[in-house]
């Protein structure tokens, strides 16, 4: 094996468990998360020529993961499952109960995807505004409004109110 | 940075330094009280995105990367000589191979040949795809299904010629069976062949065309008879197995 693909092979494992929550978060599925994982790291492997710096690689493998959903559901699509009919197996220590968290999941699935995407490189990739805003092809400003809202619907969501209206607060 | 600066920001990034200093400074007479609500918030959702990471998933993306070393890069004017060749040898092979196919047909099973290596670990999955999921993209390419009769362990859109294509894979007693459907593919001629070691099978289905491939394709008759159930389609199927 050569030294890239050592590498390589390290950059998988480092960065699976990202990639795949950010697909999931996506996807909202977790066969079709696991499948655009496995066809990112491919087409990363086919083009790693074009990684210039491998401290952009979760950018740049975050991008790819981004590009890859969008060619399978270049169409819109209505979400593919109801994420409050989804409960998944969670290991990770927290301070809240599992319905609690499932509360939130399901928040977190009905907000709108141009709202959710900004948060999931903000929280599961650890972009700054800026960083966001170079993926995302759009201005930082936008981004913060974006960060914002993401955050705001979901408060209203929690609270309970009308789901299909939430108040904006900008 | 006055209260109602902080307050927005509070949304935007909690956890930005500038904030913290903020609350220190009492920007708000209760800065402190909602910068840490706001990071209990953030933990909250950090929690609630923490979904599980399907056990082994990484090895299983090491194991579907291709065994070779990567291919240097290479100069523009050094590859294109060398896809056309590739391409070229590509159409002798499938010219020998199935040299009496019509045209269209011809194409059609070199391009999903071709394509099965693209996505190799649409083979190892084994999970059924649900039911809506393929109702749906079924009626996105303009075809409405009855599915619960097909129990499918892969479906992804994918570029198959010109147009997206559904690449799906099918469980069977000799091993996966990879069915490709292309709406729109209205010249392709019905034909069992095979190309290296794949066994095919070419029909014209619904408003487009269907390819199956296989090692053997002694599953293709009873694959094909759930596809035209699951269309209300009478049957016609052809007696071709090993």
């Amino acid at each position: 094996m050569n030294a890239k693909r050592s590498e390589f092979d390290q950059l998988v494992r480092r960065l699976t468990p990202d990639l795949f929550r950010f697909a999931y978060w996506l996807s909202r599925n977790e066969a079709l998360a696991q499948d655009l994982v496995q066809e990112s790291f491919l087409r990363a492997w086919r083009s790693l020529a074009d990684l210039r710096d491998e401290k952009a690689a979760k950018a740049w493998l975050m991008t790819i993961v981004r590009r890859e959903h969008a060619r399978l559901f270049e169409r819109k699509l209505p979400p593919i499952d109801d994420i409050a009919d989804v409960v998944i197996e969670d290991h990770s220590p927290s301070a809240f109960d599992m319905s609690e968290i499932q509360e939130m999941r399901d928040a977190i699935g009905r907000i709108d995807s141009k709202y959710r995407e900004p948060l999931l490189l903000q929280l599961v990739g650890g972009f700054s505004c800026n960083e966001i805003a170079d993926q995302l092809g759009i201005s930082a400003a936008a981004v913060m409004t974006q960060l914002f809202r993401a955050r705001a619907k979901l408060k209203a969501l929690l609270r309970g109110e009308n789901r299909g209206n939430v108040h904006e607060l900008l | 940075m006055n209260c109602s600066d902080f307050q927005r920001r509070l949304l935007i990034d909690p956890r930005s330094p500038e904030l913290a200093e903020a609350a220190q400074a009492r920007v708000c007479d209760d800065a402190a009280t909602r910068l840490t609500e706001a990071l209990a918030f953030e933990h909250y959702v950090e929690a609630a995105l923490a979904v599980a990471v399907p056990s082994n998933l990484a090895d299983r993306v090491l194991a579907a990367l291709p065994a070779d070393d990567l291919p240097a890069r290479r100069s523009t004017a050094l590859r294109w000589p060398l896809a056309l060749a590739a391409s070229l040898a590509l159409i002798a092979l499938v010219t020998t191979s199935v040299v009496r196919a019509p045209n269209a047909t011809h194409s059609l099973i070199a391009a999903s040949v071709e394509h099965l290596s693209h996505e190799p670990y649409a083979l190892t999955r084994s999970a059924v795809v649900p039911q809506t999921l393929v109702d749906r993209m079924f009626t996105e390419a303009g075809l409405k299904l009855n599915s619960s009769a097909l129990a499918l362990s892969y479906l992804n859109r994918c570029p198959l010629k010109q147009g997206l294509s559904l690449h799906m894979v099918m469980p069977a007693p000799e091993g996966p069976v990879t069915v490709m459907y292309v709406p729109g593919e209205q010249k392709v001629e019905r034909m069992d062949t095979r190309l290296d070691m794949v066994a095919v099978r070419t029909l014209p289905f619904a408003n487009g065309a269907m390819v199956f491939l296989a090692e053997s394709n002694r599953d293709f008759d009873r694959i094909e008879n759930a596809w035209h159930q699951a269309t209300g389609e009478a049957l016609a199927l052809a007696a071709g197995s090993d």
